[in-house]
């Protein structure tokens, strides 16, 4: 192919000939910001940041779209395009929720904050999972400066998650079109479009509908390539971005497709597709069912060795030993269960295995299950014609596997059917282990393994070459020639029905509960861990003030009695959920009822976020913590208080007593932008002045709370400041020095029992230890060490990442 | 007969009934009961060593006055049914007495046959006949006085509060129980481990409560709701039972790391809150590999096995030597036998944490025993110049708990000792407010759960007296007389 030579920015570049303005220019190194280009995919010039100027040539093309020439001269970085560019990206931050670009203490609240927040719908940069992974954040920075000059235009629209696997944003996109790009790419019938125009436009399937009810495939492509946080691996989006990557293969179906695994901890987090070729494809078992079922968490971790009526954990070499001692035992009566799915060194085992001990070997298909071993084999474990058993995988039921002699496990997961087993083996699969497998057109291909794992835990073919060892095998005398694909094969990467439904003869739909709305049925009936009838408490209204937060209206007479302007309540959405302890901000005892913000920033505040009037919460339990002390403000003072986040409701009843006792309150609320600011109407009702602060200034003055107390707070008799702990952070600097007027702030760590007795709520208040549940939650903001309360409130962060999506996930 | 003299001639050569147990390595990382439980069989068999003496120093040694030698002779008759009857007259809850109470320091630690050889298997025999009338569904609720019309508010639903409930509505009062938790149970329910006293036996005898006409109020937490003086208003008397639940921490540097825990809340993570069917269960389990727990009573056993069972290596940090470690000579041994280290005769003097103020090492002193005090323990100091660290990435402190002053805070009238615990008369067990009964931890500070359940026998007592007009101390005199 022949070349031609063009100079951009001084630079002179040699490339091929078609080639575009913006891969010549990433040839020579020079930097040209871009969202919607992508080496797969071809030039669409949708979001205009990649502006060149080109000496001959009228305005600004896109250099994406723009062939390259023979001895065109290219600048990409004049004044001119930086305006433009800046411009650009503010149009596409004004429809995409972006106050954190504009905040003065962005980086001093990302420090305190390292991860985002898990909010139900993304706000900001703090609530998004995207993150440390977005594009456009990443493009933004280098080419933003912090003000806004347009109007936002954030339309809150909740988050989609109808669909499995799939979380959509549509507040994020800013209609890069690549995601249709790349569904177009890789699918003959592309399952989704960009449908309206303008400000309506939106990434959609045919009408709107679902994408599971669509063509869609899940294969995950689009979540991969998003730029942004609009679409996201509901699972996995929580773990931040990968330390690593390696490579592997996929052995759910025969076709055996490369996967690229992603690798946080030491631990596997996501999986994609090598590339958006169309040969590289995967399917939603790769992309999504992987990841999910290698983490599920009854892994089995120990060996099992059988003694009496008890199996006992003694270690993988006792376990080695008891079955070669079975083995040994029934020579000639026994029999090996395999599956196709295993790798080819491990088959080969097996063969080698069966061979030596004179056992029947069956090798179970991929999809398989307990319910398709041959008729004749069921019926000679019932007859005890067998004296072992060896089932790498779940293919003997309970019942089948309580009637079985000798029976020896191998597996991935705990099941029932192996408390009847002599010998449990815990094994590794895809990813986790060495070994080979054949590609569709039959090559073979080695694959490492890359995490480390736990120490008990063996590839299947390890245990059979320990059996094997004392035994003097030459195991080269087993190859066989594999399973060619068959003509008939359909690959689930295109046809979706295909989809497997077993793996080691494990039903996946008992996994990974998404694949239900995929039509598989998971074996039994999950558990309810509602509120029995008659049980609990009910809700009267959930109103969703500003998006991820939500005002709840409790019937809980008890509580509404006794409560008390800044005490909380700890709720329980179910059974199963933890105590989360929340403010009153209102109640009315004649009517029996208690109102809260929830703030959804993880796993329970979203369960309670997403019920609705007439649900039950299985607990209410308050008032608890000692109330704010109005003793120590007079009748005609002057008391600032400063609210952020769920502190603009947890304020309120502290206005409200104030303003009952004659005391004049200013209530100065902040939110990142005027999209966040609610109750403002309900404080002004309670306060004598309100003021609005918002981070990106949109809404009255730019800045947060404490900027307001420095400037104003020694003129008040009193502070109070309630937020999260970043803000009151800031708030206890900018406090007044003067420690004879009161400066508190309200202190909401994690808890457990909110009554004293567990302790996980302590923090430091000047040399002292106290317990926010009893001591607190008011204490003095100056003394309290901030900095310890941040790491105390973040000591579960990555534990609770796993547990947001099961809950997420059974919510509409 | 013949036949019960054949076992008891069969019975004299016997050795001491050793109930069969899951095997150490398997249930170290289970949190299945450890004790299998007996046959009948072996229950009669052991029945049958018991030589029914006239004067039973076991039961003078029982905290709740149990008639041991009755029950054991109507077990060595084949007639588990009746043995539990005979136990339900003096304990609201056989079958968590014969898995949690101090056997050894208690009735076996005074059974004769213990000065010549090994006792009778009493807790296992306990054990064994509520276990054998819950199973078989035989369990006859016991007969309850006419209703007397007097209510009794009960505040507290752990085992001094179930006692003097059951106690009360046996005897025809009207009773309400207020449990500040979710789940009634109270320390058997947040404290005490599947493994050594599973759940559903907890839940069983509270539901043998209901049934007895006592209601329970949960999530209700007195001190922050009603009062103690809103309650006097509406009952005739009450009683508290509300534990201790106010842990004590060690007061040294770095306490407040992020992975430092007071026994409390590692234990109520996982008993109550199950933390260990996470995520299943939304409260988040400790995720560490190398626990040190600090302390030497049953509380630090718990929490020791506790952390092995969630596959952590377990290291217990305790400051004197094994000999004055308070803990149950069974939870210590079991917790050898599972697997947990001892670093005996030390002490911790700093927690060492990483720049994200995450545990990484606990720094300790070697320690030496030195004269005995007034109290009989021998005291202990430092060695110095011997300080360690012991890297770990969790630490459980379990050193003990004083009473939860919620109530008391919030009470007129109510009198407090130096050591926060409520003030009582110790025969009559009446606090500073003469209609207002105390019993268990919350008046002798942490100890046992059937020394709670005596203490609240004796005020339910108390509490029959006050409410029928009786004078409390002279006829109580009496009646302990009678008992010895």
């Amino acid at each position: 192919m022949s070349t031609l030579k063009l100079t951009i920015d001084g630079v002179e570049v040699e490339v091929e000939q078609g080639s575009t303005v913006l891969q010549a220019a990433r040839k020579a190194g020079i930097f040209i910001p871009s969202l919607c280009a992508h080496e797969e995919l071809s030039p669409y010039g949708a979001c205009r940041l990649c502006v060149v100027q080109i000496d001959g040539v009228r305005g600004t093309p896109t250099s994406c779209t723009t062939p390259a020439t023979d001895g065109m001269v290219v600048h990409t970085d004049t004044e001119q395009l930086q305006i433009q560019r800046k411009r650009t990206l503010e149009l596409m931050m004004s429809g995409h929720p972006s106050p954190c670009f504009s905040c003065d203490s962005r980086e001093d609240c990302e420090s305190v904050k390292k991860q985002p927040s898990r909010a139900g719908s993304a706000t900001r940069c703090g609530t998004c999972s995207n993150r440390p992974i977005c594009e456009l954040r990443h493009v933004a920075m280098g080419n933003f400066e912090r003000d806004i000059d347009l109007p936002l235009l954030y339309y809150p629209e909740k988050v989609e998650r109808n669909d499995p696997f799939i979380d959509k944003d549509h507040n994020l996109c800013v209609l890069c079109g690549r995601c249709v790009r790349t569904c177009e790419k890789l699918h003959t019938n592309p399952a989704i479009s960009i449908a309206n125009r303008g400000k309506f436009a939106k990434v959609s399937s045919e009408f709107g509908k679902a994408w599971n009810e669509e063509e869609c495939l899940f294969c995950g492509a689009c979540v991969d390539e998003c730029p942004t946080g609009c679409l996201t691996d509901r699972w996995s989006k929580w773990f931040g971005a990968p330390e690593r990557a390696a490579e592997t293969l996929c052995s759910m179906c025969p076709q055996h497709c490369k996967l690229i695994l992603k690798i946080k901890d030491g631990k596997i987090i996501g999986t994609r597709a090598p590339s958006i070729k169309k040969e590289d494809a995967i399917c939603a078992g790769g992309r999504f069912v992987f990841t999910q079922l290698v983490n599920t968490r009854t892994r089995l971790l120990r060996s099992q060795v059988k003694e009496g009526r008890e199996q006992i954990p003694q270690g993988g070499e006792a376990a080695v030993k008891r079955v070669s001692e079975i083995l040994e035992n029934a020579r000639g009566k026994i029999l090996v269960i395999g599956s196709k799915s295993a790798y080819y060194e491990t088959r080969k085992a097996m063969r080698a295995l069966a061979k030596h001990f004179g056992a029947e070997l069956v090798e179970m298909d991929y999809d398989a299950s307990a319910a398709d071993l041959p008729p004749d084999i069921v019926e000679n474990i019932n007859s005890g014609k067998y004296e072992a058993v060896l089932s790498f995988g779940n293919y003997l039921d309970e019942e089948l596997a309580s009637k079985a002699k000798g029976l020896i496990v191998a597996d991935f997961v705990k099941t029932p059917a192996q408390n009847f087993a002599e010998v449990v083996l815990p094994v590794l699969i895809f990813g986790e282990t060495a070994g080979s497998l054949f590609n569709a057109e039959g090559r073979k291909i080695s694959v490492q393994a890359s995490v480390k794992t736990s120490l008990e835990q063996r590839p299947m073919s390890g245990y059979i070459a320990d059996i094997l060892k004392p035994l003097d095998i030459n195991l080269g005398e087993f190859d066989f020639e594999p399973e060619k694909l068959s003509s008939e094969f359909r690959s689930p990467a295109k046809y979706r029905d295909a989809l497997p439904s077993y793996f080691l003869g494990h039903n996946l739909a008992d996994y990974i509960p998404d694949l239900e709305k995929l039509g598989k049925k998971p074996s039994a009936s999950k558990k309810s861990w509602k509120p029995a009838e008659g049980e609990g408490f009910e809700i009267l209204e959930n109103k969703t003030l500003v998006p991820n937060f939500h005002a709840l209206k409790v019937k809980a007479p008890d509580i509404a009695r006794h409560a008390r302007a800044g005490q909380f309540a700890i709720i329980m959405a179910y059974r199963n959920s933890e105590r989360s302890p929340f403010t009153l901000i209102d109640w009315n005892a004649e009517e029996g009822w208690v109102k809260f913000i929830i703030e959804e920033v993880g796993r329970s505040s979203a369960e309670i976020g997403a019920l609705k009037a007439g649900d039950r919460l299985f607990v209410v339990s308050g008032p608890l913590g000692t109330p704010v002390d109005l003793s120590i403000f007079k009748p005609g003072q002057k008391v600032l208080l400063a609210g952020g986040c769920y502190g603009i409701g947890a304020i309120m009843p502290v206005a409200r007593a104030l303003a009952e006792k004659g005391v004049e309150t200013t209530c100065v609320i902040e939110a990142s932008s005027s999209y966040m600011l609610f109750f403002k109407k309900e404080l002004k009702g309670v306060c004598k002045k309100l003021v609005l602060k918002t981070r990106d200034g949109t809404e009255g003055e730019k800045g947060g709370c404490s900027d307001y107390i420095a400037k104003e707070g020694a003129s008040y008799d009193g502070v109070i400041a309630i937020g999260c702990v970043f803000m009151m952070g800031q708030c206890a600097k900018a406090a007044p020095a003067d420690e004879s007027k009161p400066a508190l702030c309200a202190l909401n760590p994690i808890m457990v029992d909110g009554t004293g007795m567990c302790g996980a709520c302590r923090v430091s208040v000047g040399s002292e230890t106290k317990f926010a549940c009893v001591d607190g939650p008011f204490f003095d903001i100056r003394k309290v060490d901030f900095a310890e309360l941040a790491d105390r409130r973040n000591a579960y962060r990555l534990l609770e990442v796993e547990a947001m999506p099961r809950s997420l996930g059974c919510h509409k | 007969m013949a036949e019960e003299k054949v076992r008891k001639l069969k019975a004299s050569g016997l050795p001491r009934l050793k109930m069969p147990e899951q095997n150490p390595l398997r249930r170290a990382t289970n949190f299945e009961e450890v004790p299998y439980g007996v046959s009948l069989e072996m229950a009669m068999d052991e029945a049958s060593r018991c030589l029914q003496c006239p004067k039973p120093r076991c039961m003078a040694a029982c905290p709740v006055n149990i008639r041991i030698p009755e029950f054991i002779a109507e077990i060595s008759k084949g007639d588990p049914k009746a043995a539990a009857e005979k136990l339900k007259m003096q304990t609201a809850l056989p079958a968590v007495c014969g898995r949690v109470c101090p056997q050894e320091s208690q009735c076996e630690g005074s059974c004769v046959l213990g000065l010549r050889g090994d006792p009778v298997a009493i807790g296992t025999l306990e054990r064994f006949a509520a276990d054998y009338v819950r199973l078989n569904n035989l369990e006859k609720l016991p007969d309850v006085e006419p209703s007397t019309g007097k209510k009794v508010a009960v505040i507290g639903c752990g085992p001094a509060g179930i006692t003097a409930a059951a106690d009360l509505a046996k005897a025809g009062h009207s009773v309400e129980i207020f449990e500040a938790l979710h789940l009634p149970g109270g320390v058997l329910m947040y404290g005490i481990p599947q493994f050594r006293l599973p759940k559903e036996i907890v839940n069983y005898e509270v539901e043998q409560l209901k049934k007895l006409g006592v209601k329970i109020h949960l999530n209700y937490v007195i001190g922050k709701m009603e009062t103690l003086d809103d309650l006097l208003e509406k009952f005739d008397a009450v009683f508290i039972g509300s534990g201790a639940g106010l842990p004590m921490f060690l007061n040294i540097p770095g306490e407040n790391s992020v992975g430092v825990f007071s026994a409390n809340e590692f234990l109520t993570r996982f008993n109550l809150m199950k933390a260990y069917d996470f995520p299943e269960s939304g409260t988040t389990p400790v995720n560490a590999k190398n626990i040190i727990t600090v302390g030497g009573g049953n509380v630090a056993m718990d929490a020791s096995r506790t952390a092995l069972r969630i596959g952590a290596k377990s290291t217990l940090v305790y400051r004197r030597a094994r000999e004055q470690m308070p803990a149950r000579a069974e939870e210590v041994h079991h917790a050898e036998q599972e697997g947990v280290v001892f670093n005996l005769l030390t002490n911790p003097k700093r927690v060492i944490a990483d720049e994200n103020g995450k545990v990484i090492g606990l720094e300790c002193v070697k320690m030496e025993l030195g004269e005995a005090d007034s109290s009989g323990r021998k005291s202990v100091k430092e060695i110095p110049g011997s300080e360690f660290q012991i890297p770990c990435d969790a630490v459980v402190i379990a050193i003990g708990n004083r009473p939860n002053p919620l109530i008391s805070m919030t009470a007129h009238g109510l009198n407090l000792t130096k050591k926060g615990t409520l003030e009582c008369d110790p025969e009559t067990l009446q606090t500073s407010i003469p209609s207002v009964f105390a019993g268990g931890d919350a008046v002798s500070g942490a100890a046992t759960v059937i020394s709670a359940m005596g203490q609240a026998k004796i005020a339910a007592r108390s509490i029959n007296k006050f409410l029928k007009g009786e004078p409390l101390k002279s006829e109580n005199a009496a009646t302990s007389a009678a008992g010895k």
